[in-house]
């Protein structure tokens, strides 16, 4: 048996301040497929969880982010860098956090044809012995000045919830690389599956 | 750059109301929620205004590292093969001196370039 469709969420230029997937204990592998996304400034796409006992989305995320990009212009211009900022270390958050993790690159909302798409991998949401760890790995297509300087940006993030208590939710937003919500979600293609 | 009170002004100008997806359901936030998304996004813009600020004029930061390395921010330091072309031509220059330019490294890099020439 495959992965099942649980839920979609679809919009094109509508102004979105969060979007939200409830996560229950029905499959133990998760799967978020990313089609498109456009924030309404230069931002990535972010996330972050939930439990019952919680009020907020602001779960003790540890992860790191790598990328590289190639400037297709020129061949001078790539490399694969890391940037700490990308980061989330939940020894700074303490017990909770509104810092948001890094799904994808940022999007340059300055050329119209700028998107980003990737997958999300999330294990067992609902395990209440162990924490919970996520993968992504995603592209964005984006220019720089002109229209010419175009270039492929890839992200990799991996880490992990620092709770075991199950995860009840996942929040998207539009975050700053340094995982601070900001703007608005104007188009996304996200849909969530589920493996048992 | 503008204050954490100048940045609400301007995003309740820019939205009057605010949308929320949850499980594929839209629905407005409430002026609660509303107020608060407001005040986060002005207090995340504020703190960009200052990092900017810094990228661009410089100065003391623990984040100095980052700021020095990062290839978007036209900031830092060129890339690899612009850093190494403009070492090149400071040998080319002579600013190493004469023995530089019977080096190996300089000898194979200008090579290449005078097999394949940039036009006119």
């Amino acid at each position: 048996m495959g992965y099942t469709l649980i839920s979609r969420s679809h919009f094109d230029n509508v102004a979105t301040s969060t979007v939200d997937f409830t996560l229950n204990s029905d499959y133990d592998e998760i799967l978020f497929v990313l089609s498109g996304f456009r924030p309404s400034a230069n931002l990535a796409l972010g996330f972050q969880f939930i439990t019952a006992s919680e009020a907020g989305y602001d779960r003790p995320i540890q992860s790191t982010a790598v990328q590289n990009h190639m400037y297709c212009h020129d061949y001078s211009h790539s490399d694969m860098s890391y940037t700490h900022s990308y980061d989330r270390q939940h020894t700074e958050a303490a017990s909770s956090s509104t810092q948001f993790a890094l799904f994808g690159p940022s999007v340059h909302t300055g050329k119209s044809h700028s998107n980003a798409s990737g997958e999300m991998t999330l294990y067992k949401p609902h395990d209440t012995s162990f924490y919970k760890y996520f993968l992504t790995d995603s592209h964005g297509y984006q220019s720089h000045i002109h229209d010419w300087q175009q270039y492929n940006r890839v992200a990799h993030t991996a880490g992990y919830v620092k709770d075991t208590s199950a995860l009840t939710g996942i929040r998207f937003v539009s975050s700053t690389y340094l995982g601070d919500q900001d703007g608005t979600i104007n188009y996304l293609a996200l849909s969530m599956y589920g493996l048992e | 750059m503008a204050t954490k009170a100048e940045h609400i002004t301007a995003l309740k100008a820019e939205y009057s109301s605010l949308t929320k997806l949850a499980d594929g359901v839209r629905s407005t936030l409430s002026d609660s929620e509303y107020e608060a998304t407001i005040d986060d996004w002005a207090t995340t813009r504020a703190a960009e205004d200052v990092r900017e600020a810094l990228i661009e004029s410089g100065g003391e930061s623990t984040a100095y590292v980052e700021h020095r390395t990062n290839a978007f921010s036209g900031y830092g330091y060129k890339s690899l093969p612009d850093q190494l072309d403009q070492l090149y031509h400071d040998i080319d220059d002579g600013k190493f001196g004469t023995d530089a330019k019977t080096g190996t490294w300089y000898a194979a890099v200008k090579a290449v370039k005078d097999k394949y020439t940039k036009p006119s």
